[in-house]
């Protein structure tokens, strides 16, 4: 079996599945903000 | 592209070992960079020692689980050179690690990862301890003499290291055992993968310490620590804990650096690459937020890595000497965020608890006069007559 290349693809989607996912949580909480501002308006 | 294609078919080299190498520096930069917008992007506590705590994880591998490897080795029958002396530990070290040390870790996977496992936890508690230990005459001080402080330390702890053969060989470094020599293929992907976890890992990490109401204890002694300290918190402490959790966190890069370079020297572990560089990517993304630092961290990371590796290519329209590139382009990045976006890429945000009006509880005003306001009843316990307050009436 082919290690190098499935370690690689691994690496690959921890390397995009982290900032996404951050990114993600970071969206979510600027939306729940500004409902919570809008709300107050 | 094609690299990436044929490592379809198991090859890493070309553009597909660059991103190995970036992936990796990544990983080992954004651990060092989340410790430091955990201490001070969230609490105010400018570490600018941030070497010390790496160069506490590389000491780890170098003088303890090395000597910790040579003894394993050495009960299971493999004929070492002497290591005792500073002398034999320096001189015979290339070939005990290399030829006998090495090839004894291809044949035990168990091993091996026991002593990665073991490294880590060792740095984990050396680098809480370095943490505590670079906090007493510290702590006290004011944001600024901290950082000078800290960054006295940074060379401080290079100078040790240089000078104590035991601790990392002096001035010729160390060769580390090689615990990932039981993998069949490249080590630097399987290398990569166990960096980038421990990334996550102390990603969620912080993440869960930052939504706690510790982490919001944190944000309020960076607002204003004389406030927190008014109402009995005790500053000095919190911020002592701070630095020690975020010191044993960011000496896990030190190991996985040493790992890495399968050597440890303490110029490997110089401010400006340890201390300096984490200090830009948090500036440049945007301290008190890991979205922020995770952005910094790629791009000066992707930068660095791309300007070291085109040189060549650069060098011809550069008008200085391409050894300054490097230094040159990311300081005069460092201005331009500075003088543009001083509040980094990503700026930070008001703090979010889902179901918890913070924006609103700031917001609002105290209109209270108290002249107007109800006098308060003291509650009185009309069966607790050994009361402190009856006590006090009755003198």
């Amino acid at each position: 079996m082919n290690w190098d290349s499935i370690l690689f693809w691994v690496m690959i989607a921890l390397w995009v599945t982290m900032p996404a996912f951050i990114a993600y949580e970071e969206i979510k909480e600027r939306r729940a903000l500004a409902e919570t501002l809008k709300e107050e308006a | 592209m094609i690299d990436i294609i044929g490592l379809l078919v198991g090859e890493i080299s070309g553009t597909s070992r660059l991103i190995v190498d970036i992936a990796i520096y990544f990983g080992l930069f954004v651990i060092v960079a989340m410790a430091l917008n955990f201490q001070y992007g969230n609490a105010g506590v400018p570490n600018m020692g941030c070497a010390v705590q790496v160069i506490t994880g590389g000491f780890t591998v170098s003088a303890i689980t090395t000597r910790v490897t040579f003894m394993i080795v050495k009960a299971a029958g493999v004929e070492l050179l002497p290591f005792a002396s500073d002398f034999d530990w320096v001189y015979n070290n290339q070939y005990n690690v290399s030829v006998l040390t090495n090839s004894f870790l291809k044949t035990h996977m168990l091993l091996s990862i026991s002593l990665l496992l073991f490294s880590l936890g060792v740095a984990l508690v050396l680098g809480a301890a370095i943490g505590y230990i670079i906090s007493l005459p510290a702590i006290r001080l004011r944001s600024t003499y901290l950082m000078i402080t800290l960054i006295t330390m940074a060379d401080a702890s290079q100078i040790i290291g240089r000078n104590i053969p035991a601790l990392c060989g002096g001035t010729l470094g160390i060769f580390v055992p090689n615990v990932f020599a039981w993998y069949p293929g490249d080590r630097g992907v399987l290398l990569a993968v166990v960096t980038l976890f421990i990334g996550i890992i102390a990603f969620f990490i912080f993440k869960t310490m930052l939504n706690s109401p510790y982490g919001r204890l944190m944000r309020a002694i960076r607002e204003n620590d004389i406030t927190v300290g008014s109402v009995g918190k005790n500053v000095v402490g919190i911020r002592r804990n701070i630095l020690m959790f975020a010191s044993g966190i960011t000496a896990l890069s030190g190991v996985m650096v040493a790992f890495y370079y399968s050597y440890v020297v303490d110029n490997a572990f110089q401010r400006a690459d340890w201390t300096y560089w984490p200090w830009l990517m948090l500036i440049l993304g945007g301290p008190g937020n890991n979205a922020g630092t995770f952005l910094g961290t790629a791009l000066i990371i992707g930068l660095r890595r791309g300007i070291i590796v085109y040189k060549w290519y650069l060098e011809q329209y550069l008008f200085f000497p391409i050894a300054y590139a490097e230094s040159i382009i990311l300081g005069v990045l460092l201005i331009l965020v500075i003088i543009f976006r001083p509040r980094g890429l990503i700026p930070e945000k008001l703090l979010y608890i889902p179901g918890i009006n913070y924006r609103k509880m700031v917001k609002e005003e105290t209109t209270i006069d108290w002249r107007e306001a109800k006098k308060v009843e003291p509650k009185t316990n009309r069966f607790k007559f050994w009361g402190k307050k009856e006590r006090s009436e009755s003198e």
